[in-house]
């Protein structure tokens, strides 16, 4: 089994990013020549091809990559916070909150601003609900954590199916492309990516106490790892990150789940390394399926979150299949 | 006994209980580790072995008394410093992500280490040198998971031997075991220990591993009383047949330690 070393997986993602931002500030309906792109990128005019690029693909772009890194890294959080292979950003219903919060906005007849303030809200309820309940008890245990988290999830779910079911058909429309995840109404923000850099940050400091945690509670703490205030910290740096990605464009599914996995199984298992990459490849990885959504049936547009199901659940079973990274009970006798 | 030129004791129990849920384990109990000495922990099953050590390392609290590590309050030390000076390992290890041998091991540089910096030359060649004490070199690339439950368990220990404490608390360091790991890992522990200053205590149900590596016992009564001194006053049938609640024989061997064997 051959495996990149480290770090040249992360040179190797660094240009995968910077292809998939060329790419997608390349494609769309409306053809701006390559050579061109440059040009207004760097120097604005007033040209067709400046608005385009700057007032419609670079957003975009640029919400895909924050989208994607967030994502990403949450879904590294959770999973070891939860020491739970099958954990993701939304296992604790931070999106659940959030698309009720949105659902019941659409279904007022609100958009803009109002649709995405008042998902932030659902968010933050939800954060705060499932932390309290969970916080209540003696022992903050991970185990009450992902229980509680997937109660509360369940919950919101059945909240969600009422307000699908009692909605216009006009309004279910773009209820759905919200809960499927859609960056076409996403609004980045100059405070995005200084959010994401101080997150990835302060995870990066923790790297070393993650490779711990992720092999257990009391190993970490043997260990000199303060499990109580990492975990917490955990737990609101994946809360801040979903939040923000669920606000900025609806619950696009399975990019928490697959990217952080196929890294692992590619390899990469040390939280050093581990968490630049997962911000890399799901940013990569986002910004190519929006491209995908924006093209594939144009001028109609699909939610992205279709798109990242379509590639990632096969590459995912490829890899899974592949590499022999996950491969439980016997076969440790095996002398070569 | 080695305690020439020992000045503090690496570790002072005075008038400690502890206890589990409703359960107390510990009552008054004072006992002091000096460098070099190795101490084992005999007990019956829920005699509080375990919480003894996880109390030592600080990750259980302790009702009443003190332990002093190096003279001074355990509570004064952060987490971190205690790491970097007493090692635990524990009897079960769960492992739900996957992890490389070599990776794993490198966990225990955690407490020496700093987030700005890589892996040092130091903490590899720690690393190289616990996987090839605890015979597991070749195994090094191969997933955690993989192994057989010996080979774990000397993977939990080649942990502690990157950690480089200066006392090593041991949580049945021979389950599951074979012999000659079982005598190998501990003499090798032993000549850690003797040459620079460190101390063992370790966790046993096995009564010849107690009395072949350990210079001082404590015997641990179910009802939270003890029994602490020097192997050979501690180690007689009586004794043990007490604590154990089963009849216990000295055999006649031509060995250095005493022998025993259930009756």
């Amino acid at each position: 089994m051959k495996t990149l070393p480290p770090f040249y997986s992360l040179v190797l993602l660094c240009f995968a990013l910077l292809a998939a931002i060329l790419i997608s500030l390349f494609s769309g309906s409306y053809a701006v020549p390559f050579s061109e792109i440059f040009a207004v990128l760097f120097s604005p005019d007033d040209s067709v091809n400046t608005q385009i690029i700057h007032d419609i693909r670079l957003p975009r772009t640029l919400s895909a990559i924050i989208c994607g890194a967030m994502l990403a890294l949450s879904g590294v959080i959770m999973q070891v916070l939860l020491r739970n292979p099958l954990a993701d950003p939304y296992i604790l219903g931070v999106s659940g909150g959030s698309a009720v919060g949105a659902l019941t906005a659409i279904s007022l007849g609100a958009s803009g601003i109002w649709l995405t303030q008042s998902a932030l809200v659902g968010a933050i309820f939800s954060i705060l609900l499932v932390f309290g309940l969970a916080a209540r008890g003696q022992q903050w245990s991970s185990q009450r954590l992902l229980l509680t988290g997937v109660v509360v999830s369940a919950g919101w779910g059945a909240v969600i199916n009422v307000l699908l079911t009692t909605s216009t058909a006009s309004t279910v429309q773009s209820m759905l492309f919200w809960l499927m995840g859609d960056l076409g109404q996403s609004q980045i923000s100059s405070w995005h990516f200084p959010l994401l850099i101080t997150c990835l940050f302060i995870l990066f400091t923790q790297a070393r106490a993650l490779n711990t945690l992720a092999r257990g509670e009391l190993l970490a703490r043997t260990l000199g790892v303060r499990v109580k205030r990492l975990n917490l910290m955990l737990f609101l740096l994946a809360s801040v990150m979903t939040a923000t990605s669920v606000v900025l464009a609806g619950s696009v599914g399975f990019v928490g789940l697959i990217i952080p996995h196929l890294l692992r199984l590619s390899g990469i298992q040390d939280h050093r390394w581990l968490i630049p990459a997962s911000a890399l490849l799901g940013a990569a990885f986002l910004t190519l399926a929006d491209c995908l959504a924006r093209t594939l049936l144009a001028p109609q547009q699909l939610p992205v979150g279709v798109l990242t199901a379509v590639i990632g659940v096969p590459i995912f079973l490829f890899m899974l299949n592949y590499r022999q990274g996950y491969q439980h009970g016997p076969g440790g006798n095996d002398e070569n | 006994m080695k305690t020439e030129g020992s000045s503090t004791p690496l570790l002072s129990v005075q008038n400690l209980c502890i206890s589990r849920g409703r359960t107390t384990l510990c009552q008054q109990l004072n006992m002091t580790i000096l460098p070099g000495q190795s101490v084992a922990i005999l007990g019956q099953n829920g005699s509080g072995k375990s919480t003894l050590l996880h109390a030592l390392q600080g990750i259980h609290a302790i009702d009443s008394g003190s332990v002093k590590l190096l003279g001074r309050e355990l509570s004064a030390w952060n987490n971190r410093e205690i790491a970097q000076h007493i090692g635990l390992l524990l009897q079960h290890s769960r492992d739900e992500m996957p992890s490389r041998v070599d990776d794993f091991a490198m966990l225990g540089r955690l407490p020496h280490s700093h987030f700005w910096k890589s892996d040092s030359p130091l903490d590899r060649s720690a690393v190289a040198q616990a996987l090839k004490d605890t015979d597991l070199t070749r195994l090094a690339t191969r997933d955690v998971e993989s192994l057989s439950g010996g080979e774990r368990q000397r993977l939990a220990i080649a942990l502690i031997l990157t950690q480089d404490p200066a006392l090593y608390l041991l949580d049945e360091p021979g389950n599951h075991l074979d012999i000659a790991h079982q005598i190998g890992l501990m003499e090798l522990l032993q000549h850690r220990i003797t040459e620079s200053g460190k101390a063992i205590m370790f966790a046993t149900h096995d009564m010849n591993l107690a009395a072949r590596f350990a210079d001082q016992i404590l015997l641990l009564n179910n009802d939270a009383s003890f029994v602490f001194g020097n192997r050979d006053d501690i180690l007689q049938e009586t004794n043990l047949s007490r604590i154990y609640g089963h009849p216990v024989k000295r055999a006649l061997t031509d060995t250095e330690y005493p022998v025993f064997f259930p009756g």
